[in-house]
């Protein structure tokens, strides 16, 4: 195993991460309506991919099939509990945190939710990556 | 042997990191205007036309026989799930996103056109007005759409948690909208920087919790929708 590859496959793995549970975050203090009205809350997306990335180039995720599906999940709870279930208000939460989030208000919520999607497919599959070089990197060893 | 296929999987794992992201820059590419692009700092054009269609390129129309100012504007979904004080906002202003309608003429030129239609500012609240409620001459707003077939109240739009009737007025508040640059056109309560703002709501209800607002997604348009405000002096 190339450990410089595993390296930035840690990084990115790392860096969708930090990108979704910031997610989360800029979903909860949309919440509060006075900040939200004040400032852009979410930035925190972006702010939680770069946290991500910087944590990703120092330690190894040891379960990253874990640590993305407690991301997701909570993105998940989250956006329930807040859109009460109704999936046409959870997909409106979706599409304007990522917009505001990555700094394109002009995006359509369909485009935002199409990119969200694509974010959300790349981790899952990044995890599964990152987990099987891990595994194939403790068979060498043993 | 091992160590070379693995970089080549890594390889292949990293074309694929890289083509997603660039399908994400592609589908945000695509769904961004060009003509959202003028920085909120940067004073804007004149809007204001007496043409008879509002569009884009064309955001405010006047008409002083009707004595009425049209206002080209878009539908932001994100009010149909989360509260705000804001009706209707220029888009490149501090507060282009905060609004249930993105309008695409500027706050100053809507002032300018309300002045033309013989329209007069109450221009009484302050700053740090508390409780007290907008005056000036009273206008009606409402907003048309392609496929709606009939002008609608803007009232018919907006969930009020008071179910308080709109009362629409012309604050004016020019000196504030201009320093301010919030691009504020329509408040849903009385503000001292909105050109227009609804007296039926005092200052700072919203703040205080005392009212909420919510555009209403059985009523309005998908997101991105064009819909055309109108601003009629009673």
């Amino acid at each position: 195993m190339n450990a410089r590859a595993t390296k930035i496959l840690n990084i990115v793995f790392s860096g969708l991460a930090g990108f979704n549970f910031g997610f989360v975050i800029a979903l909860l203090l949309a919440q509060w309506t006075w900040l939200e009205l004040r400032f852009n809350t979410g930035l925190s997306l972006l702010a939680g991919l770069v946290v991500g990335l910087i944590l990703g180039g120092f330690r190894n995720s040891k379960r990253p099939v874990t640590v993305m599906g407690i991301s997701l999940l909570l993105i998940l709870i989250s956006e329930y509990v807040i859109a009460k279930g109704e999936l046409s208000s959870l997909m409106i939460l979706t599409g304007y945190v990522f917009r505001e989030g990555v700094l394109l208000p002009e995006l359509s919520l369909l485009g935002a939710n199409l990119a969200f999607g694509l974010i959300v497919f790349t981790s899952v599959l990044m995890s599964f990556l990152l987990h099987r070089f891990r595994n194939t990197e403790r068979r060498n060893q043993n | 042997m091992f160590k070379s296929m693995s970089t080549e999987k890594i390889k292949r794992v990293a074309f694929s990191a890289i083509l997603g992201v660039s399908l994400v820059a592609l589908l945000s590419g695509c769904g961004a205007s060009d003509s959202a692009k003028t920085p909120a700092s940067t004073p804007a054009p004149s809007t204001a036309s007496s043409s008879t269609t509002v569009s884009q390129s064309n955001p405010i129309v006047i008409d002083k026989a009707a004595k009425t100012v049209k206002v080209y504007t878009e539908v932001n979904g994100k009010y149909f799930v989360e509260p705000t004080r804001h009706g209707i906002v220029f888009k490149n202003g501090s507060n282009g996103s905060k609004s249930v309608l993105k309008a695409w003429g500027n706050q100053n030129d809507f002032y300018n056109a309300l002045i033309e239609i013989g329209a007069k500012p109450g221009n009484n609240l302050k700053l740090d007005s508390v409780g007290v409620a907008v005056q000036g001459d009273p206008l009606d707003v409402s907003l048309t759409w392609a496929g709606a077939g009939k002008e609608i109240p803007f009232g018919d739009v907006i969930n009020d948690s008071t179910n308080k009737k709109l009362d629409v007025r012309f604050g004016g508040n020019q000196e504030n909208a201009k320093s301010k640059n919030t691009g504020c056109i329509l408040c849903l309560d009385s503000c001292p920087v909105g050109i227009a703002s609804n007296a039926a709501h005092p200052t700072k209800d919203f703040d205080k919790k005392i009212a909420e607002f919510k555009a209403k997604k059985d009523v309005l348009p998908a997101d991105g929708t064009a819909v055309v405000a109108t601003f009629k002096l009673k």
